[in-house]
C-alpha cells in the first residue's frame, strides 16, 4: 500500500471515529440536558407526594384555615411555586371567591391580591374544572387570572368536597430569564388533586366532630340540668356544707357542735282542730304555715331540721358555727309568733277557723349528722334537744318560751317576762321567760 | 474561650421568620452566648431587609455580612427554590473577621477590585489566614448581563499576599436574574463586593471541585465579543450546540443556558485527560436574536479552542477531594467548613443523579458546615485567583 494509501486510509479511520464521537456526543449531552429537566420534575413530583404523605397524618382536630395556612406554604416550597394561594368562596356556593392563604415571593402584591374578590364563572365552577396555563389565556376566565393574580404559568385546581367546590388551590410560577423552564404540568395538577381529597377528608372529620361536638353540648347541658335539680333537692333535706363534703367524701361524718340554739313550735288544739276538717284542707294548711316559716328561718340562717305532724323543728348555730345563734332563733321565733298572730285576726275577720302557735327555745350542745343509707336526712341529738321540746311544751299560745341557758345568752337584747322556776316532764325545775321583743331593734341581729 | 460556631437554616416564606429561625437556630446548635461576627444569606423570593429584620431579632448588634444566594448549604439543610436562608454565628477569640466594601460594581468591576484590594491591603496583618470574597454578579442589565469575576479579581490579587488563602463567589439570586442585595451590619447593598479578612491563630484551606469532562472533539470559537460567544468554527454560535446535540434532540434553545459547558484544555492538547488543565465556561444565558452563548465570564477569545464538557459528578471523587484537605489540615483542629458551590451542580440543575453537596456533608460530619449556591466561584489556580464555572470551592477553617 503507497503512503497516499495509508493516509487516506488513516483520514477515513479518523473521520469515522470523530463521527462516532460526534454521534456519541449528541445522544450523550441530549440525555445529560433531558436528564436535568427530569430530575427537576422528579424531585418535585417526590417532595408533592411527601407533602400528600404527611396529610394522611393529619389529626382528626385539626382546624382548616390552619392545615389550609400550612399547605400553601408547602406548595410553595415543595414544589417550587412563586405564589400560593386558596381561592375561598364568600359563603357556601358562593362564585365570588377571595385570595386566602397567600404564600409568595418578595415583590408580589400580596396586599392587592388579598383585596380581590374573583367571581368564577358559574359553568366553570358547576363543571368542578382545572386550569393550567403556561403561554397566555385563551378565554376571558384564564385571562382574568392572569391579570388579577399577576402571574403566567399557573395552575387553578378545584377542591371538591362532597361532590361541591370548596375552594380552590392557585399555583404559579414567573417565566424564566435564563432558561425556559418547564412551566406547570399535569403532575402539579395531580398533586393538588390529591391534597383536595385529603382535605376534603379532613373537612368531614371535622363536620363529624362539629356534629359530636353538638351532642356531647346538648347531652352536657342535659346533665348539668339534671345535676342542677339534684342538687337543689338534695339541698332541701341536707345543708349545703353536708352535701359538699357528701360529694367529696362519700360520706358526712357526725360533727359535735358546742352550742346552738333549738327551736321547737306547736300548733295549740291541733288534733282538735284536724278532726274536722278533710285531709287535704289540712295538708294545705300546714303547708301554707310551714311555707312561711321555711323563709323566716331562712331569713336567719337557720337551718330546719325536720317537721313531726303539727311540730316544726329548727337549729341555728349550725352547721356553720355562728356567735349570735341565739339571737337569730330568738328573732326567728318572733317572727313566726307574729305571722301566726297576724293570720290568726285575719281568719278572725273573714270567719275562717285559725291556729294558734306555742313556742319554745333552748340552747346547748349538740350532735349534728346523717344516719342510715336510705332516705336519709340531716338531724340533731343530744338532751339540748329534749329540753327546747320540752320549753315548747312549757309555752302558751302566741307565746316564745326560752330557758334560763338561752335567756343568759341574749338577756340585754330583748324584753322579756319571767315565768319563774316550772317544772319541765324528766327535766326537773326550769327558769323561763317568754320573750316580749326587742330592746333595741337597731342591733344587726345576723 | 473555645471557638463556638452555629449555624441554622430555615424556608420559611416569612422573610422575618425566616431570618428569626436560621439565627435562633445558629445560637442554639452553636451553644453560642457570646456572639461575635455572622455569616447571613438569604433566597432571592426573601424580603432583604424582612429578613435582615428577623435575624437583628436574635443577634443586633453582631457585625455580620452576606447576601442574597441561589441556595443555602448547612450540615443538615440544602435547598435552592429560592425560599432558603442561612445564618452562621461565630464566637471566638481566636478568629478574627474584618470586613470590607466597595460599591459600582457595575460600572467598573475592575476599579471596585482596586479600591476593596486597597482597603484590605492596609488591614492585612501577619496572622491573616484567609480571605472570602462575595460579590454581586447580577449587572441588571438587558441582554442578561453578569458582573465579571475575572477584572475583579484581578485587581484585587494586586494587593494581597501570594499566599494568603482566597475563595470567592458570585451572589446570583435566581433564574430571573433578580435584583441580588449585599449585607454589611444593618445595611443593605447592591452592586457591592465584599471582602471578609480571617485573621488570627488559625489557618484556611481551600480546595476546587470540579467534575467535567470533555465529550466532544476540539472546535474553535471564531467570534466573540466579552462574554458573548458569537460563532463557533464560523457559524453562529447556537447552531453548531444544535448540531452537536443531533437532530430532534427536543431540548429548548432557551435551556442550553445553564446547561452547556465549554472547557478551555491548558495542556497537552492530546494527552491524558488532567482535570487540573482545564478552565471551563459555563453558558449563563442564549442570545436568540444573534444567536450566540452569553458565558458566564469573558475570557473566551478568538482562537480559543474548547470542547463540550459533560458533568461527570461521581460521590467518590468529592469523598477524595475532602480527604485531602483533610490531610492538609491534620495538624490543626478543624473547626469550621465553608462551601461555595455553583447553582448549576445543584441536583436538579446538572443532571447528575446525586446531591454533590450531600456528599460534603456526609464527609464533612462533625465540622460545622455551612455555605451558599452561587453563580460563580473564585479560588487560587497556582498563585492566580481564577473564576470558575460549575464547580465548587471548598474552604477548612482550622486553629492552631
Amino acid at each position: 500500500m503507497s503512503s497516499n494509501e495509508n493516509n487516506d486510509s488513516a483520514q477515513r479511520e479518523i473521520n469515522y471515529y470523530k463521527e462516532r464521537l460526534k454521534k456519541l456526543t449528541s445522544s450523550y449531552m441530549s440525555l445529560e440536558y433531558r436528564n436535568a429537566d427530569l430530575s427537576k420534575d422528579v424531585l418535585q413530583m417526590s417532595e408533592g407526594l411527601k407533602v400528600i404523605a404527611e396529610l394522611q397524618n393529619q389529626k382528626a382536630e385539626s382546624n382548616m384555615d390552619e392545615l389550609l395556612d400550612s399547605l400553601t406554604e408547602q406548595i410553595n416550597i415543595r414544589l417550587k411555586m412563586d405564589v400560593t394561594l386558596v381561592l375561598m368562596p364568600d359563603q357556601k356556593g358562593s362564585f365570588i371567591h377571595h385570595p386566602k392563604f397567600i404564600k409568595a415571593f418578595a415583590g408580589y402584591p400580596v396586599q392587592k391580591v388579598k383585596s380581590l374578590s374573583i367571581a368564577i364563572p358559574p359553568d366553570f365552577y358547576d363543571s368542578r374544572r382545572y386550569i393550567i396555563c403556561n403561554k397566555g389565556g385563551e378565554d376571558e376566565f384564564t385571562l382574568s387570572l392572569i391579570r388579577d393574580l399577576d402571574i403566567h404559568q399557573f395552575v387553578l385546581s378545584p377542591i371538591i368536597h362532597n361532590q361541591q367546590v370548596f375552594g380552590y388551590f392557585f399555583a404559579g410560577r414567573r417565566s424564566q430569564l435564563l432558561q425556559s423552564g418547564t412551566g406547570i404540568l399535569p403532575y402539579h395538577q395531580n398533586i393538588l388533586d390529591a391534597m383536595g381529597g385529603v382535605i376534603s377528608a379532613v373537612q368531614n372529620q371535622i363536620d363529624r366532630n362539629v356534629i359530636l361536638e353538638e351532642l356531647v353540648e346538648e347531652r352536657t347541658k342535659e346533665l348539668k340540668k339534671e345535676k342542677e335539680l339534684t342538687e337543689e333537692l338534695l339541698l332541701n333535706i341536707l345543708p349545703y356544707e353536708t352535701t359538699q363534703e357528701l360529694k367529696a367524701t362519700g360520706y358526712a361524718k357526725a360533727k359535735d357542735y358546742n352550742v346552738v340554739t333549738v327551736l321547737f313550735t306547736d300548733f295549740k288544739n291541733f288534733t282538735q282542730f284536724s278532726a274536722g276538717m278533710p285531709s287535704h284542707e289540712l295538708v294545705a294548711e300546714i303547708d301554707f304555715y310551714y311555707r312561711a316559716f321555711d323563709q323566716i328561718t331562712a331569713k336567719h340562717s337557720i337551718e330546719k331540721i325536720k317537721t313531726i305532724g303539727d311540730s316544726y323543728m329548727c337549729a341555728s348555730g349550725l352547721p356553720v358555727v355562728k356567735e349570735r345563734h341565739a339571737q337569730d332563733a330568738i328573732d326567728a321565733a318572733l317572727e313566726i309568733r307574729d305571722f301566726v298572730n297576724q293570720v290568726k285576726e285575719e281568719r278572725i275577720a273573714m270567719g275562717r277557723p285559725y291556729f294558734e302557735i306555742r313556742i319554745g327555745l333552748h340552747s346547748g350542745p349538740v350532735i349534728a349528722g346523717i344516719v342510715g343509707i336510705k332516705k336519709f336526712a340531716y338531724d340533731i341529738w343530744g338532751d339540748t334537744v329534749n329540753v327546747a321540746s320540752r320549753m315548747e311544751s312549757c309555752s302558751e299560745a302566741g307565746k316564745v318560751n326560752i330557758s334560763n341557758v338561752t335567756y343568759e345568752l341574749v338577756k340585754d337584747e330583748y324584753e322579756f317576762d319571767y315565768r319563774g322556776k316550772i317544772e319541765a316532764k324528766n327535766k326537773g325545775v326550769i327558769d323561763m321567760y317568754f320573750v316580749e321583743r326587742k330592746k333595741n331593734p337597731s342591733i344587726q341581729t345576723s | 474561650m473555645e471557638t463556638k460556631i452555629g449555624v441554622g437554616a430555615s424556608n420559611q416564606t416569612n422573610s422575618f421568620a425566616a431570618g428569626k429561625e436560621a439565627a435562633s437556630q445558629a445560637m442554639k446548635n452553636g451553644k453560642i452566648e457570646r456572639p461575635d461576627f455572622a455569616l447571613i444569606f438569604c433566597g432571592g423570593k426573601h424580603d432583604p431587609r424582612e429578613f435582615l429584620n428577623g435575624v437583628n431579632e436574635i443577634i443586633p448588634d453582631t457585625p455580620k455580612t452576606g447576601g442574597s444566594s441561589f441556595g443555602i448549604i448547612t450540615g443538615e439543610f440544602i435547598g435552592y427554590d429560592g425560599f432558603e436562608v442561612g445564618v452562621t454565628i461565630f464566637s471566638s477569640d481566636k478568629i478574627r473577621f474584618e470586613v470590607f466594601a466597595e460599591g459600582d460594581l457595575n460600572k467598573d468591576e475592575y476599579q471596585a477590585g482596586m479600591k476593596l484590594g486597597q482597603k484590605l491591603q492596609s488591614a492585612i496583618k501577619d496572622d491573616a489566614c484567609g480571605l472570602w470574597v462575595f460579590y454581586d454578579s447580577s449587572k441588571q442589565q438587558n441582554p442578561p448581563m453578569l458582573n465579571f469575576a475575572t477584572p475583579l479579581f484581578a485587581a484585587i490579587e494586586q494587593f494581597i499576599p501570594e499566599e494568603l488563602s482566597v475563595a470567592g463567589g458570585g451572589f446570583l439570586t435566581d433564574m430571573m436574574l433578580s435584583t441580588c442585595y449585599q449585607f454589611v451590619n444593618n445595611e443593605i447593598y447592591s452592586q457591592h463586593v465584599v471582602g471578609i479578612l480571617i485573621s488570627g491563630a488559625c489557618k484556611m484551606d481551600t480546595v476546587i471541585l470540579h467534575g467535567c469532562q470533555p465529550c466532544s472533539d476540539y472546535i474553535t470559537i471564531t467570534k466573540v465579543q466579552g462574554p458573548v460567544v458569537l460563532e463557533i468554527e464560523n457559524k453562529p454560535a447556537l447552531e453548531v450546540i444544535d448540531e452537536l446535540l443531533g437532530p430532534d434532540h427536543g431540548i429548548s434553545v432557551k435551556d442550553f443556558a445553564m446547561n452547556v459547558t465549554l472547557g478551555v484544555n491548558r495542556g497537552d492538547k492530546f494527552g491524558d485527560f488532567q482535570e487540573k488543565d482545564y478552565a471551563n465556561r459555563l453558558t449563563l444565558a442564549v442570545d436568540e436574536p444573534n444567536k450566540a452563548l452569553v458565558m458566564f465570564e469573558p475570557d473566551l477569545k478568538d482562537g480559543a479552542e474548547v470542547q463540550l464538557m459533560r458533568r461527570n459528578l461521581e460521590p467518590d471523587y468529592v469523598e477524595e477531594v475532602i480527604n485531602d484537605l483533610k490531610e492538609q489540615a491534620r495538624d490543626s483542629k478543624p473547626v469550621f467548613s465553608f462551601y461555595i458551590n455553583c447553582g448549576g451542580r445543584a441536583k436538579p440543575f446538572s443532571g447528575v443523579n446525586f446531591e454533590d453537596a450531600e456528599e460534603v456533608q456526609k464527609a464533612l460530619k462533625g465540622i460545622p458546615l455551612s455555605g451558599f449556591y452561587s453563580g460563580v466561584e473564585a479560588a487560587r489556580v497556582g498563585s492566580n485567583i481564577q473564576p470558575l464555572d460549575w464547580t465548587g470551592v471548598l474552604c477548612l477553617i482550622s486553629e492552631d
